[in-house]
């Protein structure tokens, strides 16, 4: 409307690993500016109401608009702006251009949280339910990276076996006693199982400088859901999940990592659910297992 | 229910080192309600292995039990996680270790522990024949063993049954239990340097440490 094209990577608020480092424009800027509450130097007429002051230049014979319409679409664009402002709470966190020659180093260290062969790994869990009551409970994962397929047991410590999964084709229940039962746990744990274990993806949409100042990758995942995977300045290294309205639905986060894939201790966190609820994973027995 | 038995059937687990009997003079109900008796305490290490189809070998977990009549027990898992549940006039707690601190754990299954508090008076003394939950029987042989069923379908699906092993070279003592899920999923507590009728304090079956 004003002649310029805000780029798709702009607009979503990462930068493309093709395009390298990008240059602010001034009409890449003002709406982001805007929706993120940090407007800056742009005129709050200009702002407002950019459709009617670009008229006089595409409609030179235009004639003069009256004041009650500009009012009345002011105030729609507020409404917009503000719209824009709120749903900035749930916008994908921006990434910073790093120097392209950082490329494969911060790819390489996006990969490090995941699997990449076959591995039987027991851990012992502790889930923290609403209200902080905690459960402890050993779990087995049988995982196939290569094929994103697994199992996994969740037993209590005196070996009663509480919940047993398959994912393949489908996701199979082989057992679940309450209160496991329910189809949702068996989706929800897979999403756990495949978001901490196994790659988002080959090639990231994008990568860059996370806001925290850590290496992030960006990963985009089928039905508009996005995974970030970012190393920390400190080593600590974090995945989140973004859901399809780009709000945050979980988090691991992996304080240290010595191994590629075995993450000594991990914390998975869903943000979006409720109720919420928390899992800590200690690792226990980590056994690569042949094809 | 089945949270209910799920309690129950981990509980079934600890019961077994009261259970006190003479691998020789086992001669029904009345002879192991008599080796109850004169129990005063049980101490003892246990491992415990889980077979799984899952798993290449055996999940092997470790720790100790304790057992005071007339309802005070202790169960710690030392290894590979920490875990300590004790029962003392009635009352049952259970604490987590986590890093380097216990925590006491407060969800819902500990109300179920309290539950089956009353199973365990009576297996502790001997009424296996009168128990609503399991049917037992004797299997008779060179090394005989109390087999427990689930009465009750809804049992069946998590538990097919319960096998309690006496030692042959230690009389009145529990040698072994295996908890069968299924043909390719069960447990087996093996319990080792068990002493018998020392004076044990109080302080171990209310405070974690």
């Amino acid at each position: 409307m004003n002649g310029c094209t805000k780029s798709p990577d702009a607009a979503f608020g990462f930068v493309s690993r093709r395009c390298g480092a990008r240059q602010s424009t001034p009409c890449s800027s003002r709406f982001a500016r805007l929706a993120r509450g940090t407007g800056g130097a742009v005129p709050a007429r200009e702002a407002l109401c950019p459709l009617y002051t670009a008229l006089p230049t595409l409609k030179p014979a235009a004639p003069p608009v009256p004041e009650a319409s500009c009012r009345r679409f002011r105030r729609f664009v507020l409404l917009a702006a503000l719209f824009l402002v709120l749903s900035g709470c749930a916008a994908l966190p921006t990434l910073k251009p790093l120097d392209p020659s950082l490329e494969p180093a911060v790819l390489e260290a996006c990969r490090r949280p995941f699997l990449t062969e076959k591995y039987r790994l027991v851990h012992a869990l502790t889930a923290v339910m609403p209200g902080g009551r905690e459960g402890q409970a050993i779990g087995i994962l049988l995982a196939d990276p290569a094929n994103r397929i697994f199992r996994s047991v969740l037993m209590t410590i005196e070996g009663v076996v509480l919940f047993d999964i398959e994912s393949g084709k489908v996701l199979a229940v082989n057992r679940a006693v309450p209160p496991f039962e329910a189809p949702a746990f068996a989706q929800r744990m897979a999403e756990d199982v495949s978001l901490a274990f196994f790659s988002p993806g080959g090639e990231p949409l994008a990568w860059g400088r996370d806001e925290g100042g850590g290496v992030a990758c960006r990963f985009a995942r089928p039905g508009g859901e996005v995974v970030d995977v970012i190393k920390s300045e400190d080593g600590a290294m974090e995945i989140r999940l973004y859901g399809a309205g780009q709000e945050l639905r979980k988090k691991v986060s992996i304080p240290h990592l010595e191994r590629p894939g075995l993450a000594e201790e991990l914390e998975i966190r869903g943000t979006a659910w409720w109720p919420s609820y928390g899992l800590r994973m200690r690792l226990i027995e980590a056994e690569p297992v042949g094809p | 229910m089945i949270p209910r038995m799920t309690g129950l059937l981990f509980v079934l687990l600890l019961l077994v080192p009261p259970v006190s009997i003479r691998a020789e003079g086992w001669k029904g109900w009345e002879s192991f309600r008599e080796a109850s008796r004169r129990v005063t305490s049980i101490e003892s290490s246990f491992v415990q292995k889980k077979t799984l189809s899952i798993l290449a070998k055996p999940f092997v977990s470790s720790g100790r039990f304790f057992y005071q009549p007339p309802g005070s027990l202790r169960w710690e898992y030392e290894h590979p996680v920490r875990s300590v549940l004790m029962m003392h006039d009635g009352n049952v707690k259970r604490y987590l270790m986590e890093k380097n601190a216990w925590r006491e754990d407060a969800s819902a299954a500990l109300p179920a522990m309290q539950t089956v508090l009353n199973e365990i008076v009576s297996w502790q003394q001997g009424r296996f024949d009168a128990d609503p939950h399991f049917q037992a029987s004797l299997v008779e042989g060179p090394e005989p063993k109390v087999v427990l069923v689930p009465r009750e379908a809804s049992w069946r699906k998590v538990i097919r049954q319960i096998e309690l092993a006496p030692s042959q070279e230690q009389a009145g003592v529990i040698r072994s239990v295996r908890m069968v899920e299924d043909e390719r999923t069960f447990t087996v507590l093996e319990f080792g340097k068990v002493r018998l009728n020392r004076p044990l304090p109080a302080s171990l079956f209310v405070n974690v440490e």
